[in-house]
């Protein structure tokens, strides 16, 4: 094998399994939430249904770098809030909160598939940024785009990588 | 400064001081801590490690639980103060991180970092660890 073929930049679809286990660990383990997958056919009609979006970016380097992007639908963000600390299903976290839960979402589900992927070698992730994305400008639809729903609710995972 | 009496051979409730720069993270892990059955004295939270540090020097602490990375002062960078500076050398430390590497787990052991927990981890790990801080106090 070349040096050139060893320091290709991957392509973002190849991780889409480990990707989706790290959101399971994640969303099971801390969030008490479950993930089904959506067939690429039926990505658009998923992402219709949120209302608005939270959007993390985690930005990683070491073995190798880039960025997730997760973005969750804004009703979702809420749910999994209250179940990430134990309150009632119906209270209503300020915005302060819930982008510091999106970022911490983010944040782990970043991790694991980073903890899965680099085996022995270290890595660092930056301090998430999170947004919210405009209902009139949701998630675009592509191929790297991986969409789940959540309890039922829609979120979408982007995976870009630096140039090797 | 004099070195501070811990909770070590004194069979009463950890002290512990949280670091995350994520306050939800902190008020989970407060609130798991709260629910594992251990005797838990005060619990102290830092944003960074150089809050953490602040808390240190001004109150008695038995455990640090600490994240790695985190902004103005890493968990690393918090640990390698620790040590270097002498003052704590009772002071168990966990570090909660979602990396898992071998190549922090293997940094945070010449850190004398006694337990390593990665992020996700359900509630009843937690109670695990400090049942294991509380058999070392």
């Amino acid at each position: 094998m070349s040096s050139a073929n060893l320091r290709r930049t991957p392509d973002a679809t190849e991780y889409h399994d480990s990707v989706r286990e790290a959101l399971v660990e994640v969303a099971e383990n801390s969030f008490f939430a479950f993930v089904d997958p959506v067939e690429p056919e039926a990505a658009g009609e998923v992402l219709s249904m949120a209302p608005g979006w939270l959007q993390a970016t985690v930005v990683f380097e070491g073995a190798f770098g880039g960025a997730m992007q997760i973005a969750l639908a804004e009703p979702l963000a809420v749910e999994l809030f209250a179940s990430f600390l134990g309150l009632d299903p119906g209270e209503v976290p300020d915005d302060a909160r819930l982008f510091d839960l999106v970022g911490e979402f983010g944040n782990m589900v970043c991790g694991s598939w980073l903890t899965r992927n680099c085996q022995r070698r270290r890595f660092d992730l930056r301090h998430p940024e999170v947004v919210r994305l405009t209902s009139d400008a949701p998630p675009r639809t592509e191929a790297a785009l991986l969409v789940v729903t959540l309890n039922g609710q829609p979120a979408c995972l982007r995976l870009t990588f630096s140039e090797a | 400064m004099s070195e501070q009496a811990t909770g070590a051979g004194s069979g009463r409730p950890l002290n512990i001081l949280i670091v995350d720069d994520s306050a939800m993270m902190r008020t989970m892990i407060k609130r798991v801590t709260g629910l594992c059955g251990v005797p838990i004295g005060e619990v102290f939270e830092a944003g960074n490690g150089r809050e953490a540090i602040a808390v240190l020097e001004s109150q008695r602490v038995d455990a640090l639980f600490t994240d790695i990375n985190m902004p103005v002062m890493t968990g690393t960078e918090l640990l390698r103060a620790i040590e270097q500076d002498g003052r704590w050398p009772t002071l168990l430390r966990v570090i909660i991180s979602t990396d898992g590497s071998a190549a922090r787990r293997a940094e945070a052991d010449e850190l004398h970092v006694r337990l390593y927990v990665e992020k996700p981890f359900r509630p009843e790990v937690m109670r695990d660890v400090l049942s294991e801080l509380a058999s070392h106090s």
